[in-house]
Order: structure tokens, then C-alpha cells, then sequence
């Protein structure tokens, strides 16, 4: 197995007034290709920040991010957009759908991104096609015109994780992706992940408080004190996360 | 391209942002409708001005009319460009007339200047190869109003040795007098430095005309320019009567050029005048004349462009604003696209292309509606007075048939830059604001 996603002694500090709080102090860690890895900490440990650091949104004060062998934090903002438009995917914990798009439009929009007009008018047809397909295989074939506030929030965060994979990501960073929905649809939404996993080999990263998800996953990535705690797999439930 | 997109779902499906579009409309309607009146009602008044004033005068300077009428005979006849001229005697008076002393709320609306009349002597024959004088009298559509014979005009149809007088059409109606009524002329004039010389003249209404030019319609009273002369004349040898004026009117052949003749003649006068050891007295343009009224309008629709441009400014800070707004509330968004590939770039232009799109919306909207507003003015104005008994604009007050207009393409074109300028700035400030967010702030933020 490959190495997609590898982080180096990732350091993020924030300074407020004269202190600097150490928010990431040395991370290691990687992500192999097809693998479903969780990222669990208390709350405020920094697993959102870290999964930012990873998506290259937030440089970070030290470290280095590597996709492949492109070390990621090294290139320029230019290149880092495109990169993270054609290897990385994001599913956040409230969505963030677009209220003025329908769900067909918030999938395509993804696709839109870096293409030109005329390329786009090109390609017009098939991305509309492709976004069609990828809602009908999440089952929301019928709510193609829906906008986010028709949807319930399942439904929308299954448009968000259908806007995910629209432009074929290899690795999915998803913050809490159930952590606003009730039991019984968040099973749902992780069950559409592991399908996909399944059928197109994407990986996850899954931030989550949620034993059940962890316990589930190939690999788990412990943070503490803004420090990785150890790689499990078999003390998910030993450990109180 | 999702930029344009996203630009356009976000303006179509935020009200706010069609309010804008409509205050932009509305700038720019109102910055050309009103302008247009303008310049059309500055054109109209200054045909009609023009019609009343003949293209060149000399006018005498002195208080009392000079008697050498053949000098200048000899000097305008003596210009290749004069086509024409008629002498005239122009003097000032109060108009008293039948049945003045009943109260008269019209005639008292008209302000201390109620009763003030310009009574210009003229001869009709020479008269009408200067001024439209025949055409004026053929616009009174009231032929109970006009005169009884246009080619003598004076003719008042009676036996009685009374002289007949023109009133504009506007002075007659506004004081209820029909033809034949009797106009009592008084006023004075002073020669040389014994004591002023009353003047009381009777006349009897013969017709009235229709200049266009309310202003001079309203305030003029035509004599015949031999009764004038015997007015005052008396006392003097029969030969310097008959030369008595004080001012010319003269007409220039077609496609002269005003000033010029006007400093040629000057320049000849004041050569004679210097020989001669005669009166002094000056050249004006029919502009000349009417300088101040001109400027005036001028100047008002000068304040007006101002007043409507502040306007304008006012639509750029509600721009301003409502994209300000729409940063705010598309904070979470702008983190999203960056999560999905987008640019800084992109955002500055998702932000900046909303408001350009809403001041080319709004421009074009404002256009073509000013364009339409003009081509149906008329119907507007008589449609709001009719159903609401609305003035927008008072046609008769000015003695007009329609609302004028002209629009001015140099000036559609102004304010298109213009509106599109300022809304860009506005648009580029918040734009600027947007792309300069840090998207994991925007991601973090808080509905
Ligand atoms: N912009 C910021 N400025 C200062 N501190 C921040 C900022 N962003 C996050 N933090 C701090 O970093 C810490 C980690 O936050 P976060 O990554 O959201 O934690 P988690 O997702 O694990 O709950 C928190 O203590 C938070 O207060
Ligand atoms: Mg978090």
C-alpha cells in the first residue's frame, strides 16, 4: 500500500496578545490509499486545525505536508489550490452547502471551479451528467433541484459528501461528519462512506468523538496536548476518547 | 466560471441586491428625464427667444429716442450681411384698462409687476421682414383674438381716431380683455433737464399674437411706431419726428455670423460716432439680449445635474452596502470555495462582478426606461393631469404644446460611466474585504 497523505512534525501556533498557544506541537502521521483512518481527541485538542493544515487551507508554523511525493507545503498557493481541488475532498460536521444552490448545482460547483467558460460549456454535459449520477448513487435521484433548506440534514450531508467526490478526490478529509445528525441517519451516512470507500478506494480521515465510528475504522490517530498519542486499532474501546 | 455563476444566483436570489438594481434605475432615469427636460425646454426657449429678438439690435443709449434714423440708414444698408431692418421706439409704462379695478385674482397673482407693460413702437411693414410678427398672429387659435386685418394689425375696425395696439395673447387672456376693449397707456419721459412729461395714451385692443416666448408675451404691448413718434416728438420740427427711435432691429442674411457683423457694425458706428460727435449706443446679439435668462436656465440645469448626481452617489453607498451585507453573510461560503479550489482571485471577483452586474443591470434599465419616459412624456404629463390633476410640467405656463425634451447622448453616456465607476468602487471594496478572509476563519465562523 501507498502512502497518499503524510504529515512531518506539523507545528500550528496561534499568537494572541504576547502568548502563543501551541495548538500543534510535532505531528506525524500519515494516510495510505484506501485506508479509513479516525482522528480522535477531546474537544479543543486541535483535530480541526490539523485537518486544515492537512486540506493546505492554513499554512502551518512549522512541519510539512506531503501528497505523494509533492511536498505540499512547499509549493505555491497557485499550485496548492490546484492540488487540493484534484486530490483532496472536505466534508464538514454543518455541511456548508451553498443556500442559493440547488443540490445539483452544489455538486456541480465543485467541477465548475477551476474550468473556464468555454471549457465548461464544453464539458457542460458531462458534468451535469456525472453530478446526476453521483446524487442518484447517494439516493437523492429525486432531489436534484432541492435547495439545502428543502433538504433535512442527512440528506444534506450526503449533497456535501456527493460535492466531495464530484472532481474523483483521492483522500476525503471529513470533520465530524455525523456530529450533527441523529443516530439513526448518522449510521446511514457512514454506511454511504464505507460503500464508497469500498467501490472507488478513497480514503477518509474522520475526525470524531463517536466510539461506535472509531471502532469501525482501519486505523485510529489519537491527539493530545496537540501531540499524537498512538495509532490503534484494537484499543478503540479501551480508551475513553 | 463559477465565479460568474455564483455571482449571478447570488444577486438574482438576494432581494436586497434587485432594490439595488432599482436605485440604480432610478439614478439614471431621473439624471436623463430630468436633464432631457432640461435641454429640451433650454432649446425650445431659445428658438422662441430667438423669435422674438432679431438677430442683431443697435440699441440707443440715452433716455430720450434719437433723431437720425438716415445715419443708420447709410451705415446698415452700407453692410453686405444686413438683409433687413425696422426702427422701433421702446419705452416702458403702466397698462390701465376697463374694469382693472375690480378684484382680479390672476392679475393680482402676477406680483408687483402686474401692470408693468413694454410698449414697442413699430412700423408692421418693416416690422415683419425682422420678426415673425405675421406668423404670431396666425398662431392665436382664438379668432376673436386676432387681429381683424394681419397685414395692418393696428386696424382696430372702428371710426374713432383711437390708434390700435397688439397685447400678447397670454397678457390679454390673463386680464380678460376682448378685442376693441380700451387700454389707457401712462407713463413719462423727460427732455433734456426740464421736468418729466406725463404720458397718457389711449389705445384700443386690434388683436393679439402668440411668440411661444411667454416671458416677452406677457410683458410686450405693441403701438404703431408713428403714434409713439407723436408722443414724443412734440415740440420738435416735423422732419426729426418722423426719424425718432431708439433702437433697430436688424436681420442678417442667412448663415451670417452674428458676432462678427455684430463687431463690424460696432466697429463703423463707433468710427461715425467719433467723427459725427453723435449718441453713443451699442450692437447685441439677440443671445446678448437675453443673456441672463439664458443663464439662468443654464445654471439651474447646472444645480440639477449636481443635485441628481448626489444621487447617484447615494446608489453607490447603497452598493456599497448591500454587498458589505452579503460579505458578511457569505462568510462560511467564501471558506467552502476555497476548500473546493477556489481562488482569492475569484472571490474579489464574485464580489465585485455582483455589484457590476447590478450597475449594468440598473444602467441599462434606467436607459432604456429614460428613453421611453421621453418618447411618452407628453402622454405621461397629460395623462397625470388629467387623472390626478398633477402639474408635472405647467405646457402653458411657458406657452407650450408639449413637454419638450432632448435627450443628450453625450450626457446618457456621462452618467452610464459614471454610475458604472463609482458602483465598481463600491463593489470592489467589499470584494477586496471577501478575498482577503482567511478561509479557515470563514469555515469556523459561526452562522
Ligand atoms: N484562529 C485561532 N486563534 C486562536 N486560537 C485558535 C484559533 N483557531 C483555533 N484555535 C484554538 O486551537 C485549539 C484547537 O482548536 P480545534 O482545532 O478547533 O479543536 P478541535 O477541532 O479538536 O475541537 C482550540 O483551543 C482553539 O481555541
Ligand atoms: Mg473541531
Amino acid at each position: 500500500m501507498t502512502e497518499i497523505l503524510r504529515a512531518q512534525g506539523i507545528e500550528k501556533s496561534y499568537r494572541i496578545g504576547k502568548q502563543d498557544i501551541r495548538v500543534l506541537r510535532g505531528i506525524d502521521m500519515s494516510v495510505m490509499e484506501g485506508e479509513i483512518v479516525a482522528l480522535c481527541g477531546s474537544s479543543g485538542a486541535g483535530k480541526s486545525t490539523l485537518l486544515h493544515v492537512l486540506g493546505l487551507l492554513d499554512p502551518p508554523s512549522g512541519g510539512k505536508v506531503w501528497y505523494r511525493d509533492v511536498c505540499a507545503t512547499d509549493i505555491s498557493p497557485a499550485r496548492q489550490t490546484r492540488l487540493r481541488h484534484d486530490l483532496v475532498g472536505f466534508v464538514f460536521q454543518f455541511y456548508h452547502l451553498i443556500a442559493e444552490l440547488s443540490a445539483l448545482e452544489n455538486v456541480m460547483l465543485g467541477e465548475m471551479m477551476l474550468r473556464s467558460l468555454p471549457d465548461y460549456m464544453r464539458h457542460r454535459k458531462q458534468i451535469k451528467a456525472r453530478a446526476v449520477d453521483l446524487l442518484a448513487s447517494i439516493g437523492l435521484g429525486d432531489r436534484l433541484k432541492n435547495r439545502p433548506s428543502q433538504l433535512s440534514g442527512g440528506e444534506r450531508q450526503r449533497v456535501a459528501i456527493a460535492r466531495a467526490l464530484v472532481s474523483d478526490p483521492q483522500v476525503i478529509l471529513a470533520d465530524e461528519p455525523t456530529g450533527n445528525l441523529d443516530s439513526q441517519t448518522a449510521e446511514e451516512i457512514l454506511e454511504l462512506i464505507w460503500k464508497i470507500n469500498e467501490e472507488q478506494n478513497i480514503a477518509f480521515l474522520i475526525v470524531t468523538h463517536d466510539q461506535n465510528v472509531a471502532s469501525r475504522t482501519d486505523r485510529i490517530i489519537r491527539l493530545k496536548d496537540g501531540l499524537v498519542l498512538g495509532h490503534s486499532q484494537l484499543e478503540a474501546e479501551e480508551i475513553p476518547l | 466560471m463559477y465565479v460568474y455563476y455564483l455571482a449571478l444566483k447570488y444577486l438574482l436570489s438576494r432581494p436586497i441586491n434587485l432594490l439595488s438594481i432599482l436605485g440604480v434605475t432610478l439614478a439614471v432615469w431621473a439624471l436623463i428625464v430630468i436633464v432631457s427636460i432640461f435641454s429640451g425646454f433650454i432649446v425650445k426657449m431659445e428658438k422662441h427667444i430667438q423669435g422674438t429678438t432679431s438677430d442683431l439690435s443697435f440699441i440707443h443709449i440715452g433716455s430720450s429716442p434719437r433723431s437720425d434714423l438716415t445715419l443708420f440708414q447709410k451705415l446698415l444698408e452700407a453692410d453686405p450681411e444686413v438683409q433687413a431692418f425696422a426702427p422701433r421706439l421702446v419705452w416702458h409704462g403702466m397698462l390701465d384698462h376697463a374694469g382693472k379695478n375690480e378684484l382680479d385674482l390672476r392679475r393680482l397673482q402676477r406680483g408687483p409687476e402686474r401692470d408693468f407693460v413694454q410698449v414697442i413702437g413699430i412700423d408692421p411693414k418693416q416690422e415683419q421682414k425682422v420678426s415673425r410678427l405675421r406668423a404670431w398672429l396666425a398662431a392665436v387659435e382664438d379668432a376673436s383674438l386676432r387681429p381683424v386685418n394681419p397685414a395692418k394689425p393696428f386696424e382696430t375696425g372702428s371710426d374713432d381716431e383711437i390708434p390700435g395696439a397688439l397685447l400678447g395673447l397670454a397678457r390679454a387672456r390673463d386680464l380678460g380683455l376682448p378685442r376693441g376693449s380700451s387700454l389707457t397707456l401712462v407713463s413719462g419721459h423727460q427732455v433734456r433737464n426740464e421736468d418729466v412729461t406725463r404720458i397718457q395714451k389711449r389705445f384700443r385692443l386690434s388683436g393679439c399674437w402668440s411668440s411661444g416666448f411667454y416671458h416677452f408675451d406677457e410683458n410686450t404691448m405693441l403701438v404703431p411706431l408713428s403714434v409713439m413718434r407723436d408722443i414724443f416728438g412734440e415740440g420738435r420740427p416735423a422732419w426729426q419726428q418722423a426719424q425718432l427711435f431708439n433702437e433697430i432691429a436688424i436681420q442678417l442674411v442667412e448663415g451670417a455670423d452674428l458676432n462678427q457683423a455684430k463687431k463690424r457694425l460696432q466697429e463703423s458706428f463707433d468710427k461715425l460716432s467719433q467723427k459725427k460727435f453723435i449718441w453713443g449706443g451699442i450692437f447685441w446679439t439677440w443671445r446678448d439680449r437675453n443673456r441672463n435668462f439664458l443663464q439662468n436656465v443654464e445654471h439651474q440645469k447646472f444645480l440639477m445635474r449636481l443635485m441628481l448626481f448626489v444621487l447617484v452617489i447615494v446608489v453607490g453607498f447603497l452598493i456599497f452596502a448591500t454587498l458589505s451585507m452579503m460579505v458578511v453573510e457569505k462568510i462560511r461560503d467564501i471558506g467552502i470555495l476555497s476548500a473546493l479550489g477556489g481562488t482569492r482571485t475569484g472571490v474579489l471577483v464574485i464580489f465585485a462582478f455582483s455589484g457590476l452586474a447590478i450597475a449594468i443591470i440598473g444602467s441599462s434599465l434606467g436607459v432604456l426606461s429614460a428613453v421611453w419616459t421621453c418618447a411618452h412624456l407628453n402622454d405621461f404629463n397629460v395623462w397625470l393631469k388629467d387623472s390626478f390633476d398633477i402639474h408635472l410640467f405647467r405646457t402653458s405656463v411657458y406657452g407650450l404644446k408639449e413637454v419638450p425634451h432632448q435627450i443628450e447622448w453625450l450626457w446618457v453616456g456621462i452618467v452610464c460611466t459614471v454610475t458604472l465607476g463609482l458602483s465598481s468602487l463600491s463593489a470592489i471594496i467589499p470584494g477586496f474585504r471577501a478575498a482577503r478572509m482567511d478561509p479557515v476563519k470563514a469555515l469556523r465562523h459561526e452562522i
